[in-house]
Formats: C-alpha cells, structure tokens, sequence
C-alpha cells in the first residue's frame, strides 16, 4: 500500500510539489509568526509586569477597593518591617516600595495629566530595568529633585535633558503639593502607554512631595518561580494577618485583571489565525487529492474489482496525502525555525517604523525578539500533517464510494 | 355642569396666570445670589473616608465674573491663591512660586481635594443661557446630613425646577433645583450625567439675613452653609461654611489681576 501511495505521488510530481508548497509555506508562516508573536507578547508581558505589578504586591486592603482612584492615603506606613516580612518567604528574591500617583505635569504652561512612580533608584535596575530604557541623560538620583520622563511625552511638551518642570499633585492629606523637577534623563520603553505618560522620582522626593512620611502605597515582590505567585502571595498574606491583623493584603499578576485577560484573548486570536493559515493551504491538498481520484477512477475501479477493499482504498490516498503533508511540513518546519531562529537572535527593529512619525526625535530601543521554542516547531509540524490528512479524508470517502463497474465504465 | 368645567379651567390656569414660571423663579434666585462685591472668610470641610480635613481662606468677589481666594489654613495650602476672571481661572502655587492656568481635563477635576471642582467653582454663566427651565413641582422638603451640622432646613416649602441642557458643552445635562419659596434661596440640587446617573448632590442652608450697609441696597438672603456630595468619590462630602460675609465692599483695584497672585 506504501508502495501505491509513494508511486502515486511521483505519477503526477509537479502538481504534489505544488501542494506540498502551499503546505511548507504556511506551516513557515505559522512557526514563525508564533514565534514571533509569542516573543512580542513576552516582552511585552515582562515589561508590564516589571513596571506595573511586580510578581506579588503588598497593598493596604483598603487601597485594593478604590485602586483606580490611586487613594494615596490608604498606604503602608512605617513600610521596612512589612517589607521585611514579604522579604522573609523563601521564594522572594527582590521587594521593594513604590508610590504610584498622579500628577499635572506643567511645563512653560502646557500641562498634561501623567502617572508618576516614587521609586527607589538602586533597585530599579532589578525592576523596570529603566537603566537600561534610558536613551537620554542619566538615571534620577535618591535625594535629588530629578525626573526621569517617558520619551513620547517629552516630545509631546517639547522637553530636553536638563529642563526644569512643575508637577502639581493631591497629597496624600488632600492638600496641594507642587514640585520642581530637572530632567535627569529620557527613558524608552518601546510601549506607548509607559512612554506617553509616566514618569519616575525618586522614592524619598515622591514622599515628601505628597505629605507621605516614610510610607509607600505599594511593595513590589519578584520570586524565583512566577507561577507561584498565587501560592506565595498566600503565604506572605497569612504571615502578615499575624503582626497586622487584615490591614495589608496581597495581589498577584494575575489580578492585574484587564491585562491577564488580554494576553488570554489576544493569544486566542493569534492561535485562530494561525489555523486558518493552516486550513488555507489544506485546501490545495483537498484539491490535488480530488483531482488524482478522479483522474485514476478507472484505475481505482479496476483495483477495486481485484478486492481491494474500500478501507484500503481510502488507505491509499490518505497515505499519499500524509506523505506529501509530512514531507512538506519538515521542510517548512525547517524554514520557519530558520526564520524564527533568525528573529531570535537578530530581532526586528521598530526603530525605523517611529523614525517615519512625524518629528519623533528620541531613539526608541524598540528591537522585539522572537523565541525560538521546539515546542511551537513541533507543533507546527505536527499541525501541517493533521491538515494534510484531514483534506484528503473527502477525496478519500469518494473514492471509496465507487462502484467497481461503474467506475470501469468511465474512460 | 358648566360650572364645574370653569372650576377646572380656572384651577388648571389659575396656577400658570398667578404663579411663577421656572424663568421668573430663576431670575429671582439670581438677583439674590450675585451682589455687586462681597468679601467672604469661609472654611472648607472635607469628609473622606473617615478622615476630616480643613481648610480656610478669605475670598473676594465682584459681581459673577470676578472672584479671587487665598487660603490661609492648613499651613500646607497656606499663600494657595486662585483667580476667575470670566471663564478663566489660576491657580499659584508657593511652594514652587508658578502660576498655573486651570484649563481643558483639569477643571474636572476636584478642587484642593473637596467634592467641588474647578468647574463647580468656575461657574458663571447665567443657567438660563444655557438650560431650559421648567416648573417641575412644589414640595416641602427637610433635608439633613450624616455629617457635619445635622440639621440644615427645616421643612421648607419649595420650587422644584427641571433645567435641561439646551447647548451641549455642559458638564450637568440635567439639574434638578428646589428653591425656597419664601427667600428665593436654592436649597437643594442635583446633577445629572447625560445617562441620567446623579454625579453630584449639593444642599445650601443657614441661610442669614444681611441688611443693606448702604442706603438704596438690598436685603439679602444668603446660604453660608452648603455641603457637596461627588457621588462617584464613595463615601465622601465637603461643607462650605461662610463664617464671615460682607456684602457690597470696597475691594482695591488689583485685586483681580495676576500680579496679585504672586503678591
């Protein structure tokens, strides 16, 4: 039968090579625009967590209801011994304190409503990594009224390294606090709503800024392992019950909700894309298949008449069609892993796509790299054979459906 | 029979041909509430979240267009000045010595923490140029507070007046206002969004006699009490009380500039 199948496919070579093609080439795409996506969506994923969330935070509870409303005076006072206890779980590697608020920024009467973060500039370099997203000045300094501002809203205002701005802010006592800030430095982090509209103070400034003591609105937990994260944050919340009674909780990631549930969705969509690829390109095989049975319905009538048995019939061209579909899926499997490996380790610059916008000015460190996963390679390949077998199984039940005279009869 | 339809006749009509249309009442109301100067010391009371705060300032008012405050209390809001002029307003700041104009998403926003905003407080334009007006109902209402003074009217008989956008840049498509009938002293007041969710609640009490300082001048019924509820702040309430108030002042000349800000 294996015999039949693989003598099939040379019978007619050009219009096989021509399916398996279609096949090879959407089986590339989908490996590699998977990898690539997948890469995208990790950075992207990386850069929100280490900016936004960290692995676990530490909250007032009562910070957790209004957290949209940024309640500054439901914080953590006295924050180093909370800290400490968070610092004390085994899978912890990094805490730190944060203060996150809004402000009005003002600059030469331009003013623009913008999200700052109180950080403490040593640790940042484990956080948000802003060391490295800095493409202009330097990073801010503890102790100094300095500010390190998103690159897009420094074009927005038309800032430079060195300006002098106002921000006007709430304190945490509802009075009017105000500040005067120098541009220390311009970070880049490739994501809009981080470089349009926030910026970083140092943690003891953002404190004095808002009337806040020593107290921070937000501790960031980084562990080892974050998928644990719901069992660590678990641990630390029952670890802190006992010293402050239900006054401090824990948030995951995960909770995070809006962004937990767009990776969900958009990785779902991904997925449905890459299938309809796949499903595409089948259809030349459903094709090719329903061309060779007809072409050969005498041949399968004869075959037939001999007691071929109608399974081993359908055996046959299944078989060619898996054939052709493996064939091609290694070969495309091995271009998109080629691509894929390629934009792993090069990457894509962006850069060149903001250079085109308007009078964008900063250099944006904007390089997304794929990841090169045998896991998705695989399954790709994998994937590219089950479309394969699955146009052929119509021509297939044709085929199978003939009637041995009839079939005869057609020349 | 006949009799009995000009009975319903009259009383149908009666209340339109003797009674007060929504404009006349809001006339009223307005005649009443500008004054051509006045000068206030006034503190503000900010309940959020079991947390108290005060502040307290001195303002100076001439006519609706013009008005200019400074706070005084606590020492963190202390030299804060704030300055309308028609449809503009500034604020400065000591702590930083800049003058900020209050401007487009910012005058949403609340005003030095409180249940007002920028805008409550920027309002100037008369309603009736903005709103249609209609009688909605008369009803005698009490109103009272969980916090601050606990009772603010007794039972006064009110004007209940429906006022309904008629151009589109307002914050409040829908007001609701009950208005005294007796010292033509709105009372009471609601806000709407265009979905018809109330965003604001505002009731005005204490209303104090001021006898003219002047000979020719007005008797007048002002509020010194009034309390703001923004209900989208959960659990949240700022009073304004009026602990001083002098009306038809002589007010220097520069008071309404911006040089003054800085001063």
């Amino acid at each position: 039968m294996f015999k039949i199948a693989l003598r099939n496919i040379f019978r007619n070579w050009r219009r096989s090579i021509l399916s398996g093609l279609s096949i090879a080439v959407a089986v590339m795409i989908a490996i590699y625009m998977w990898s690539l996506i997948e890469g995208v969506m990790d950075n992207l994923f990386d850069n929100t967590i280490r900016m936004t969330s960290g692995h676990v935070r530490v909250l007032n509870t009562a910070y957790v209801e209004r957290e949209k409303m940024l309640p500054l005076e439901a914080n953590i006072q006295n924050y180093k011994p909370v800290e400490r206890i968070a610092a004390a779980n085994p899978d912890v590697t990094l805490t730190a304190g944060r203060i996150k608020f809004g402000v009005l920024l003002d600059y030469k009467g331009n003013n623009k409503p913008v999200f700052g973060n109180g950080i403490i500039p040593e640790l940042e370099s484990r956080i948000s990594r802003l060391n490295e997203k800095i493409v202009e000045g330097r990073m801010i300094e503890p102790g100094k009224e300095e500010i390190n501002i998103g690159a897009m809203l420094a074009n927005d205002l038309g800032l430079k390294v060195g300006d002098t701005l106002t921000i006007v802010t709430q304190t945490a006592y509802g009075s009017i606090g105000a500040m005067n800030l120098k541009i220390a430095g311009v970070f880049s982090f490739g994501v809009v709503s981080f470089d349009k509209t926030t910026f970083f103070m140092p943690l003891d400034k953002a404190q004095q800024l808002l009337d806040m003591g020593d107290a921070v609105t937000e501790i960031f937990v980084f562990i080892k392992d974050p998928d644990r994260a719901p069992e660590v944050a678990r641990e630390i919340n029952i670890n802190l019950d006992r010293v402050y009674g239900g006054q401090y909780t824990t948030r995951t990631w995960h909770d995070v909700g809006f962004f937990w549930a767009y990776m969900r969705l958009a990785k779902g969509t991904y997925a449905a894309i890459y299938f309809l690829i796949l499903f595409l390109a089948s259809f030349t095989i459903l094709n090719t298949m329903f061309m060779a049975v007809l072409e050969r319905t005498k041949e399968i009538g004869m075959m037939k008449s001999l007691g071929m048995k109608d399974r081993q019939v359908m055996g046959v061209i299944i078989l060619e069609a898996l054939l052709i579909g493996a064939i091609a899926s290694f070969v495309g499997a091995i271009w998109g892993s080629g691509v894929a490996y390629y934009l792993a380790v090069e990457g894509i610059d962006f850069s060149a796509t903001f250079e085109h916008m308007g009078d964008f000015k900063f250099p944006v460190s904007s390089i997304y790299r794929a990841i090169f996963s045998f896991g998705i390679i695989f399954f790709g390949f994998c994937m590219g054979i089950l479309f394969s077998i699955m146009a052929a199984i119509p021509p297939a039940l044709r085929a199978a459906k003939m009637e041995p005279t009839e079939a005869l009869r057609e020349l | 029979m006949n009799f009995k339809l000009i009975l319903i006749f009259v009383l149908v009509l009666g209340t339109r041909v003797w009674g007060l249309t929504g404009e006349e009442i809001i006339n009223k109301v307005d005649a009443n509430m500008t004054y051509p100067s006045a000068r206030f010391e006034s503190k503000m009371v900010i309940y959020v979240n079991d947390q108290v705060r005060e502040k307290r300032m001195v303002s100076y008012a001439e006519g609706r267009d013009k008005s200019f405050a400074e706070f005084t209390y606590p020492p963190r809001d202390k030299g804060v000045k704030y300055l309308k002029i028609e449809d503009n307003m500034w604020m400065y700041l000591p702590s930083v010595d800049k003058i900020i104009k209050i401007a487009g998403h910012m005058l949403r926003q609340s005003m030095m923490g409180s249940d007002f905003s920028y805008e409550d407080a920027l309002e100037s334009d008369k309603l009736l140029e903005k709103y249609d007006i209609t009688l909605a109902t008369q009803e005698t209402i009490y109103i009272k507070f969980k916090k601050g003074t606990e009772e603010v009217t007794k039972g006064r008989p009110c004007y209940v007046l429906d006022l309904d956008a008629r151009v589109k840049e307002v914050t409040y498509w829908k007001r609701r206002v009950w208005v005294d009938r007796e010292t033509f002293v709105p009372v009471k007041e609601e806000l709407f969004a265009k979905s018809g969710k109330k965003l604001k609640e505002m009731v005005m009490g204490n209303v104090e006699v001021f006898r003219p300082r002047r000979r020719g001048g007005e008797t007048r019924y002002y509020p010194t009490y009034i309390a703001m509820r923004n209900l989208l702040r959960k659990d949240s309430l700022t009073e304004m009380i009026i602990t001083e108030a002098e009306f038809d002042v002589r007010i220097p000349k520069d008071t309404f500039t911006q040089r003054n800000l800085r001063k």
